[in-house]
């Protein structure tokens, strides 16, 4: 059964789904993924580069027939990119141009016999001119090697088959279960006590992307960019979570990360090219989109902030106006739905922080507090952040499918945080407006045990769920003491280390938004603070 | 196996779990009055007060179960099920209000927050001596929230009777009055130190 998945899934490609997937098994084959072609023609022929295992220099470029046969007439249309493949050396920081070089044409298809003959005649051809063959990888070769992949490094057992299966037949244009797939991925990346080797971890861990490709297929079939974006997010967090709980070396994971952060990357760009394109924000059936409507503006505010930083750390600043707009047009266009919804405000808080000064963003940081406030003291309180948006909607709405109802007033995740973002920024006089009805609401959090288990979905026999009734009265000293303290041994390291994977968490994992979470960022991404990486 | 139907009878389910939950929630008195949240995660607590004192516990575990006799089953009417869930609903409610008392006697031994009548009977000077020791809370119209009274229902019957008469008693109005007035004091000084300072 687990070879009709793989064989399915290869014929459903198109040529950007197989990159990401290919690039996860060259990862797990040894080879040193160096670059991925992100978008439009490529000026040399050349979708990925690659250093294999024996410090050859690889090339590739992707096409894909869907599981067909490559004709004649499709082939006169790639030749003259197949020559350049071979001709132009690679051009790359990491790769000597004068080393020999070998060079491949990768299709999920097969060839027609003159297809082949051409090759054949061509490398002839090049061979005469001592330039390199092209190889050409089709269908049956990428099986063998995807089904290498989970046949050798880690066994997946029957109720992971079943999961994937849920996810790789699922319509792909709902909201992504993420407790279901980060139980999914969990299942593949076990937490053992003695854990394998550094070498194994990184197969396995390779093996467990390629199969988080497999569960998200109907999400790239359907361009369902956002859900995308979250299943490659949760993947990093438990990936993040197996190597720091282990202390595995960097270099035995760091390729595999790279790999989902390139696909997170890629799911962006094709996000903002969507935004761009659209004039609404409507998807599906119109009639019942508007519950709905106000909440998704806002998730995709956050998600197009957090990118804006993405981008900015990583030293590919572009779109860098459009961003702005964007944010600045809709962020007030909202709707704080839940406690779900915070860390979208603040990723937008924080990137107009960045972009256009502090007085708009704290101004709505201050709004922010004063709504929770309002909420709890005169409405029914703010949906915890366990909630997601569709399930907060049907709640709402009187539609949910659970009989008993839920209580949220008096009690906040995320009001804390706010709060000591707000204490940090010396706004004492709103804070002492507000601190009345603050003290009518228990601020809580759950504290892991162990740094690595934040990056779990649940936690559930460990850590301690912590609850706080505010001071009365309460010293602003004290206060602002506390806001300037982050305790980074609760922080993972790899998240530390990348601040804009850390924000990106904690829009997909809203839960994890704590006020040590939000101090660490805060200064994080704080432009002052900022080195941009190399 | 024969042909079953999982998914509609887990709704069925649901609603009996729902109707055992009313039960519970009946059967705990004031405690079901009590605002309570799920906490999804975490095998333990920590609550920090505002006074300053903590605590940290770990969660108690209450559990029922139904019991099916084979011969029981193929008999089993709608009133059967529902008096097994009520049975259910109400050792739940029990085990809670057990846990709840238990909970709030070694508090009240912690703190000190205990009247003792020295085997004297519950009478107007041991009612005025725990209101005393309680705090109390007001409204905005200043009228007090007071709080629930627990107590045996044998000692109830004894006191029922007389509890008309102490509101005849001037001394008993006067000084009964006066505790609340220093309550309300109390509440406003509360109040007020919701509040920053420095």
């Amino acid at each position: 059964m687990f070879d009709r998945v793989i064989e399915n899934w290869l014929t459903r490609l198109n040529e950007r789904m197989l990159e990401i997937p290919f690039c996860q098994l060259l990862t797990s084959e040894g080879y040193q993924v160096v670059h991925l072609t992100r978008h439009g023609p490529q000026e040399d022929g050349k979708d990925i580069l690659a250093i294999a295992p024996d410090g050859t220099p690889c090339a590739y470029q992707l096409k894909s027939v869907k599981g067909g046969k490559l004709s004649q007439s499709a082939w006169a249309k790639y030749v003259e990119q197949a020559d350049r493949l071979v001709r132009l050396p690679i051009v790359h920081p990491s790769i000597d141009p004068r080393q020999p070089r070998r060079v491949f044409f990768v299709l999920n298809g097969e060839l027609e016999e003159e297809v082949r003959t051409q090759i054949v005649l061509l490398n002839d051809q090049w061979k005469s001119q001592s330039l390199p063959s092209l190889e050409v990888i089709v269908k049956g070769d990428l099986f063998k090697r995807f089904k290498n992949i989970n046949t050798n490094f880690w066994p997946i057992t029957l109720s992971s088959e079943k999961t994937l299966l849920e996810f790789f037949l699922s319509p792909g244009n709902g909201y992504l279960d993420k407790g279901k797939f980060a139980e999914f991925i969990l299942s593949l990346v076990p937490l053992l006590e003695n854990g394998p080797r550094n070498l194994d971890s990184s197969r396995f861990l390779a093996s467990a992307a390629i199969l988080s490709t497999y569960a998200l297929l109907p999400y790239y079939e359907q361009e369902n960019h956002v859900a995308i974006i979250e299943g490659w997010v949760v993947f990093a967090s438990t990936l993040i979570a197996f190597v720091e709980k282990n202390s595995f070396e960097k270099d035995y994971w760091f390729d595999t990360l790279s790999v989902a952060l390139l696909a997170i990357e890629q799911a962006f760009e094709n996000l903002v090219v969507e935004l761009k394109e659209r004039k609404n924000f409507l998807q599906g059936n119109p009639l019942s989109d508007l519950p709905f409507y106000q909440g998704r503006t806002t998730w995709l505010v956050g998600l197009v902030a957090a990118y804006a930083i993405w981008t900015s750390l990583r030293n590919s600043e572009k779109d860098h106006q459009w961003f702005k707009e964007f944010v600045t047009q809709y962020i007030l266009k909202g709707h704080l739905w839940g406690e779900g919804a915070v860390p979208q405000y603040l990723s937008g808080i924080w990137f107009l922080r960045r972009t256009i000064g502090s007085r708009e963003p704290d101004i709505l940081l201050h709004q922010l507090i004063q709504a929770i406030c309002k909420l709890n003291k005169d409405g029914s309180g703010l949906a915890n952040p366990y909630k997601g948006l569709p399930e907060v909607v049907l709640e709402t709405n009187g539609l949910s499918d659970s009989m008993k109802s839920e209580h949220y007033k008096g009690r906040s995740y995320t009001l804390e945080a706010l709060i000591q973002l707000l204490v940090r920024r010396n706004w004492r006089r709103p804070i002492r407006d507000m601190w009345f009805d603050i003290t009518h609401i228990e601020l809580v959090e759950v504290i892991p045990d162990e740094p690595w288990q934040m990056c779990l979905w649940h936690i559930e026999e460990q850590g301690k769920f912590y609850s706080l009734m505010p001071k009365t009265p309460q010293s602003w000293a004290e206060l602002r003491q506390q806001s300037h303290e982050v305790d980074l041994n609760l922080i993972p390291r790899a998240f530390q280390e990348y601040p804009e994977l850390f924000l990106l968490f904690t829009i997909v994992y809203p839960q994890r938004l704590t006020k040590n979470t939000a101090k660490f960022l805060d200064s994080a991404l704080d432009r002052r603070n900022i080195r941009k990486r190399e | 196996m024969l042909p079953d139907f999982p998914d509609e009878k887990a709704k069925f389910m649901a609603f009996w779990e729902r109707y055992a939950d009313l039960v519970r929630e009946k059967n705990l008195g004031f405690i079901s009055d009590i605002v309570s949240y799920s906490q999804p995660e975490g095998g333990r607590w920590q609550l920090d007060r505002n006074d300053g004192t903590s605590s940290e516990s770990a969660y108690h575990l209450v559990s029922s179960k139904i019991s099916l006799k084979d011969e029981e089953i193929l008999t089993l009417n709608l009133a059967d099920i529902l008096k097994k869930f009520a049975e259910l609903g109400m050792e739940m409610a029990s085990q809670m209000s057990s846990y709840f008392y238990q909970s709030l006697r070694e508090i009240s031994t912690q703190t000190g927050n205990i009247v003792n009548a020295h085997g004297q009977p519950f009478n107007k000077d041991v009612f005025l001596q725990s209101i005393e020791a309680v705090g109390l809370s007001f409204d905005d119209r200043g009228q007090p929230l007071h709080p629930a009274i627990v107590m045996n229902p044998h000692l109830w019957e004894s006191i029922k009777d007389d509890i008309a008469e102490w509101e005849t008693d001037p001394e008993f109005v006067r000084r009964h009055e006066a505790i609340i007035v220093g309550k309300k004091e109390e509440w406003r000084v509360r109040q007020s130190n919701r509040k920053l300072v420095d």
